[in-house]
């Protein structure tokens, strides 16, 4: 009876001699290679790409939604620039200092001729 | 593929004794240790060498894909911490350099050219290697590679579809078909 197995009694060759000698030569010849830092394996890992990718994008996606604080920041900005005007124009005019703080304590309960009146007398003091 | 699946494939069938020796064998190598590389062939050199010859047919490029697959190791020795299990990686990578070189060298082998036992005969059996090594090559480069990973390396058919890619019922075919072929063409030959 012929063996089923036509493979039944044999074993797989081994590697010639000289090729371990080759194979350890070339490895040597081998430059070696430098070893990465933490920040250049980073990106050798795909879940750490992703996690950087959703990071960004979610970074920009919440600087791009409207912020529900936004309207309070813009209005703080506007009532301080509105109490800057009117300095600024005074300063425009060349009133300043302490001209401007005898000025605002002299107008109380004034007509506005007398204030205006008062306005003049002050310039030419100065 | 990855590479998780690939080690809970391969435990199964590896002697524990070989399979400790390899593994820390592989950590010399990956850790740049002395001796890793040269460990590394002792222990797995004539198994790669085996499956690049079944695949190839040829002596001199097995050997050209044996030092390929240790030259790729070295350039891929940072990276290679992540390999659960080297024995896997390391068929996986032969296979892959042995198909590359085919293509780039021809479509098939040459029977005519086989002049090398692909395999070794054991003491009092009288068969002639050469003939029966002859037979192989005739199979195609999947079903000799599918041979060897069952044959001689011992693997089950999942784990040869893990390296070579293909589902287990793939495997397990080929080598059936494989199988028969050369039963029939041994046959033939003795009639």
């Amino acid at each position: 009876m012929k063996n089923p197995n036509p493979l039944a009694g044999t074993h797989a060759p081994t590697a010639p001699l000289r090729l371990r000698s080759q194979v350890l030569a070339s490895m040597r010849s081998c430059p070696p290679i430098e070893s990465q830092g933490p920040w250049e394996r980073i990106w050798e890992s795909r879940r750490l790409r992703l996690a950087w990718l959703i990071t960004v994008l979610v970074l920009l996606a919440l600087n791009l939604a409207p912020s529900p604080f936004g309207s309070r920041v813009s209005s703080d900005r506007a009532a301080s620039r509105a109490r800057n005007r009117p300095n600024s124009e005074l300063a425009s005019l060349g009133l300043s200092g302490p001209i401007l703080l005898r000025l605002e304590a002299s107008t109380r309960g004034r007509t506005l001729g007398d204030q205006l009146e008062l306005l003049e007398t002050l310039r030419g003091e100065q | 593929m990855t590479n998780i699946s690939h080690a809970l494939a391969l435990t199964e069938s590896l002697r524990p004794e070989t399979l400790d020796e390899l593994e820390s064998t592989w950590s010399d190598f990956v850790d740049s240790r002395a001796g890793g590389g040269r460990g590394l062939y002792d222990l797995i050199g004539d198994e790669l060498y085996g499956l690049a010859l079944w695949t190839t047919g040829s002596v001199e490029d097995a050997c050209d894909v044996v030092q390929t697959v240790f030259l790729k190791l070295l350039e891929r020795r940072p990276a290679l911490r992540r390999v659960r299990s080297p024995r896997a990686y390391l068929l996986r990578m032969t296979r892959s350099a042995s198909i590359d070189l085919l293509r780039k060298r021809r479509a098939t082998v040459d029977v005519a050219e086989v002049d090398i036992p692909l395999l070794v005969i054991d003491p009092g059996r009288n068969v002639d290697a050469r003939r029966l090594s002859g037979l192989v090559i005739q199979l195609p480069p999947p079903q000799r590679a599918t041979v060897y990973l069952r044959f001689f390396s011992e693997l089950s058919f999942r784990q040869i579809g893990l390296i070579t890619g293909v589902s287990t019922f793939t495997a397990a075919s080929r080598f059936r078909l494989a199988m028969r072929r050369l039963r029939q063409w041994a046959e033939s030959v003795d009639r």
